[in-house]
Parts: C-alpha cells; sequence; structure tokens
C-alpha cells in the first residue's frame, strides 16, 4: 500500500513537473498585437506562431537591439554593426570588429525583409531569428558576453523590468524572451516602397537606363536568344530579389571559407553561401561574404567575366556565366542604374527602427 | 490484486488501441500521396548519388523540384472525381513528397490523374494571393518566375559527365503553358473504409529515356524553356511515366 502510494506521488509530482515545463512563454495579456504591413506584390508570410508581435515585444526589442549593455563592456549593440542608413550594415566596412578590437571573417549582411527567411547568418546555420538574435552576444569576436551576465545586467535595470514586464508579463529577462523580443523588432524590417516598387504600383516610371537594366536583370544568357541578358534573375528574382538559397557563385576555386560546408561538414556543401536580397544593395557595399568587391561595377564584372567555371558545388544557375554575359561597359552601367532603383529611403531612415535612447 | 490492476490497466490500453484501429463508415476519406524520389529504383540522394542514364552519363542531381496541380480519381463508382483546388510543391531534396488530398467520396478507384505545372489561369495568377504555408506562394517553392509571368513547372539541375568529357552542370526550368504535362498513375484503390497513402516514386531514369533517348551533351546542358532547340519539349515529352504506384497503406 505504501509503495502504491509512492508510486502515485512520484507520477503525480512528474505531471506537475512536467507542467511547469510546458508553461509557454508568450505576450503579455494586456499587450497590445502588432500587425504589419506588407507591401504591394510581396508574397504572404506570417511571424512565427509562437512568437506574434506587439508594440511591447517591438519595443522592447528595439531598446535591446541598441542598447549596449548586451556586450561585454557595454560598447558595442547590434546596431553598431547593422546600422540603418546602410540598410543595416557596418557603414561600408569589409569587416566588423567586435568589442577586444577582433576583426570579424565575414561582411556583416545587410537586413531586410526577414519576415521571408528562414536561414540565418552567410552560412546559414541558424534557422530561427530568435535564435540568431543571440549569437553574436555570445560571439568572442563580436560581443563576447555570457546571456546569463545580459541576463543579470537586464534585471538591474527597472526600464528593462518594465519594458520585459510589458511585452511578456514578466519583468525578469531570460534569453528566451530577449531572442524574442530582438526576432519582433527586426520582423518589423520591411522594404517594400523603392522606386522599382513605386514603379510597380504604377506611381513612377523608370529611365531608359532603368528599364534597360531591368531587361538585362530578367534576361536570360543564352546564345540562341536574340536579346542578350545578365540572368540575374535566377539567384535574385522576385519582389524579394533573392531566393534566399545558400549556392556557390563561382568566386573561388579553393575556398577560403568553406561556408555551408563548415555548418554540415558536407564537401557537397563547400563554398555555398546565403544568397542576400538586392534590396538597397547600393548602400550595403562591399559585396559577397566576404566583402572582395567595393562596388557595385565589380560585382557585375565578375558575373560578367569572373565566374570560375572549376569551383567545386558552382550552382548550376550558374551555367549562363561561365562563358561569360558578353555585357558592355553600358549594359553595367545600365544594370546599375536599375540596381540603383531598389533604395528604399523611407525603409534607410524610418523613424520607427532608429534609436529609442 | 496488484496483478488485477496492471491487467486492468493493460486491457484499457489494448480497448483504446482498437479502437484508434477500427475502420470507420465515412462518406468522404482522404488519400495522401508519398512520393520518393528514385533513379530505377534507387533512391536518389541529392548531391551525393550518381546515377547513369540511358546516354551513357553519369548524373548528380541537386535538384528537383516541381508543381502538381488538379488531382483526379479515376474510375470510381460514380466515375471520375476531380478534387477541386488541388496543389502540391514538392522539393526533391527537402525528402519525400507529401500531398494530402481530402474529401474523396469513398468507392474503389483504378488510379490516379494529375498534372505536372498549372493550367494557364493559375499559372498568370497574382502570387501574392496565396497563403504563407500554400504551394503556389512564391515564397514556398522558390518557382515563380518574376515579372514575365508564370511558374516553373519542374526545375531539374545537377552535374553531368558524358563519357570521354569533364564533367559539367545542367539545369533545365521547364515552364510556360505549353508544358504542362498530364500523367496517369494506373493503380487499384480500396478507398471504403480507411484513409490511405499511396507510395509513389518519381523515377528521373524516365526523363532521359522514354520514349526518346536524352543525351545532356547532345541535346544541351541548360533551358528556360525559350530558344532552346526543342530542349524542354523533349524531355517533357518523356515525362509521361515518371510517377509509378508501389503500394497502398492504411494511414
Amino acid at each position: 500500500m505504501n509503495r502504491r502510494w509512492i508510486v502515485l506521488a512520484s507520477v503525480t509530482a512528474l505531471v506537475a513537473g512536467i507542467s511547469a515545463c510546458e508553461k509557454e512563454i508568450g505576450p503579455a495579456k494586456n499587450s497590445t498585437p502588432y500587425t504589419l504591413e506588407i507591401p504591394m506584390g510581396f508574397p504572404q508570410a506570417a511571424p512565427p506562431e509562437d512568437n506574434p508581435l506587439t508594440v511591447e515585444g517591438i519595443s522592447l526589442g528595439r531598446m535591446l537591439f541598441y542598447d549596449p549593455i548586451l556586450s561585454r563592456d557595454s560598447t558595442q549593440s547590434c546596431s553598431s554593426c547593422h546600422n540603418a542608413e546602410y540598410g543595416f550594415t557596418d557603414f561600408g566596412k569589409k569587416y566588423s570588429t567586435g568589442i577586444d578590437g577582433i576583426e570579424g571573417k565575414r561582411n556583416s549582411m545587410p537586413i531586410s525583409n526577414l519576415l521571408w527567411q528562414s536561414e540565418f547568418f552567410w552560412d546559414g546555420r541558424v534557422k530561427r531569428l530568435n535564435l540568431q538574435a543571440l549569437m553574436p552576444i555570445e560571439d568572442p569576436i563580436e560581443m563576447h558576453e555570457t546571456l546569463p551576465r545580459v541576463v543579470a545586467k537586464l534585471n538591474r535595470q527597472p526600464r528593462y523590468q518594465e519594458a520585459f514586464r510589458a511585452a511578456f508579463g514578466t519583468k525578469k529577462a531570460a534569453p528566451e524572451t530577449i531572442g524574442l523580443a530582438l526576432e519582433q523588432f527586426m520582423l518589423t524590417f520591411v522594404s517594400g516602397n523603392s522606386k522599382f516598387d513605386r514603379v510597380m504600383r504604377g506611381t513612377e516610371t523608370f529611365t531608359a537606363a532603368e528599364q534597360r537594366g531591368l531587361q538585362l536583370f530578367n534576361g536570360e544568357s543564352n546564345p540562341n536568344n536574340p536579346v542578350r541578358g545578365a540572368d540575374c534573375f535566377h539567384c535574385h528574382g522576385g519582389t524579394l530579389f533573392s531566393n534566399f538559397t545558400l549556392s556557390n557563385n563561382g568566386l573561388d576555386s579553393v575556398f577560403a571559407d568553406r561556408g555551408l560546408g563548415k555548418v554540415t561538414g558536407k564537401a557537397t556543401d563547400d563554398g555555398k553561401f546565403k544568397v542576400p536580397s538586392l534590396r538597397n544593395v547600393a548602400v550595403t557595399f562591399p559585396y559577397m561574404h566576404d566583402g572582395r568587391f567595393q562596388t557595385l561595377r565589380q560585382v557585375i564584372e565578375h558575373y560578367n567575366t569572373g565566374v570560375v567555371a572549376n569551383s567545386p558545388n558552382l550552382d548550376p544557375s550558374m551555367i549562363g556565366f561561365v562563358h561569360g554575359l558578353g555585357l558592355s561597359q553600358q549594359d553595367i552601367s545600365d544594370l546599375i542604374a536599375f540596381l540603383e532603383t531598389l533604395t528604399d529611403e523611407s525603409y534607410l531612415n524610418n523613424p520607427a527602427y532608429a534609436t529609442p535612447f | 490484486m496488484k496483478n488485477a490492476n496492471v491487467l486492468a490497466l493493460a486491457g484499457l490500453v489494448f480497448t483504446g488501441l482498437l479502437s484508434s484501429c477500427e475502420p470507420n463508415n465515412p462518406e468522404k476519406i482522404s488519400l495522401a500521396l508519398h512520393v520518393e524520389t528514385t533513379f530505377d529504383n534507387a533512391p536518389v540522394v541529392f548531391d551525393v548519388s550518381k546515377h547513369v542514364n540511358q546516354a551513357g552519363e553519369t548524373l548528380v542531381f541537386k535538384r528537383l523540384d516541381y508543381l502538381l496541380s488538379d488531382f483526379t480519381l479515376l474510375g470510381g463508382p460514380n466515375g471520375d472525381v476531380g478534387i477541386k483546388g488541388s496543389y502540391a510543391f514538392v522539393k526533391g531534396k527537402a525528402g519525400a513528397g507529401h500531398i494530402e488530398l481530402d474529401s474523396i467520396p469513398v468507392g474503389q478507384y483504378t488510379g490516379i490523374r494529375f498534372n505536372i505545372g498549372l493550367d494557364s489561369m493559375v499559372n498568370h495568377s497574382d502570387p501574392s494571393q496565396y497563403g504563407p504555408s500554400h504551394p503556389l506562394n512564391p515564397n514556398v517553392n522558390k518557382l515563380h518566375w518574376d515579372w514575365t509571368g508564370g511558374y516553373i513547372f519542374t526545375a531539374l539541375e545537377g552535374t553531368y559527365k558524358h563519357p570521354g568529357h569533364p564533367e559539367s552542370v545542367f539545369l533545365y526550368h521547364m515552364a510556360l503553358d505549353r508544358n504542362q504535362r498530364s500523367v496517369t498513375v494506373s493503380f487499384p484503390m480500396d478507398l471504403t473504409k480507411r484513409d490511405k497513402m499511396l507510395h509513389l516514386d518519381y523515377n528521373l531514369a524516365e526523363v532521359f529515356r522514354n520514349p526518346a533517348t536524352f543525351s545532356i551533351e547532345e541535346k544541351g546542358d541548360f533551358s528556360h524553356s525559350t530558344f532552346d532547340n526543342g530542349i524542354v519539349e523533349a524531355l517533357v515529352a518523356n515525362m509521361g511515366d515518371v510517377f509509378t504506384a508501389k503500394h497502398l497503406q492504411n494511414k
């Protein structure tokens, strides 16, 4: 009999424990739902079901994004390397420098339209934005801090106690809610009001050069086709100007950085990096995962004449590039004119994305 | 007493299992399609496995993505049954494709028909109308062709090595209304009592041989469906028998 009660008590305790563990983190009861405005023509998308956007959650994420408290010596915030005016990149730097003065190994990625993306970092090693957001904090060559210390620092500040309470119903910060708040804020980064968008909506028109650049952008490189094309659309097509896959665009025959291959351990993934969106590309220089090209003309010259045909795991969509695109300097200028229409000033200067401090 | 309790508990669990397995007698039933990518019964491991086509070329597949539409159950008790608004996107590299067809009237059927690709109206519809997880959402399938309008019906990419030649890449993006392809898979299906799952193979070997041998080296290694000297037309002509039914099981 005693044994039976012991078993029953144990099971009850286990169930109670599981129930306690299953208590989900979510928006505070009185938080205000936030509806993200999707630009016309964009594919439909929804925020993660376990992290609905709220005014309070976004506000907290904004504070965290701009607060150097996340770094060990309180000198760097997310915004230190992701500046809005540069399409959330690092002021034109090839590599960013962390709090210990150590230079990173990859170019700061442009940030926009993250709602439509499911792989993050140049090597796609993280599949969810709330997890991505925490990694630079603990990266020894970036913020070089620990999450427990960040939590402790945040919990000492009344303004954060109030912000976490308003967003998640508890004044205590936790790594999970830090990630969710940063995710909410970054999911609001929607760029869809460039000249290109306005032309698509019929409120503006392209110049002759821009129009020709668009035709080249969407045209295929095919010797049988009388109309010359630059084949950009394969990887950078659609309203998001990226297919957001990881692929090798023929930069090298030997890889100094394995990219996705280092993540998966597969040689067949070596040299593959995330295809970035070209929205705001004119201000997100330098280009490529290692920032090797300073200008858009250099980038297009690579695709025009520089694709390495024997690059391992070359993406099949580069097949039209390996013998050269045959673009003239005028073609390249027209392509650049088109790419510049993707600059969205209302995005780069959106006060909702600016520091709250 | 203790043993009696254990038996009672076991009996309860067993009864529960039986209940969940008992066939019901619905008026409508669902059929799931489970699609594996193969090359003459050998599993295709994208980026890795090598296969030799009818022309003797060694192939490594890197991408097989396709859109299916207009599923119709054939030979039912009251004739053929079209599943209205049925679309599917299969990404070969992501593993087996899984397609759910619901609200099928119960009965015996002789097979299934569907299209590889989309009809003209859907092909040129506004892609932004489709919900976040809809197969035709461009962000889901990555097969929409920008402002030229329309979807790629099948994207087939990889590397090939023709005997005596260096390895190279191939890319075929099969699009345009005229390249929609109807496919019929004959297979008796008893859909009278339980929801079922039909296991299908997508046999890539067929694309390169039936009815005409397709040599990548000879025909050409890339096409976007235009100015291609009939490459996509030849590939689509070979796709009539790519799907074969393997077996039907209870869900």
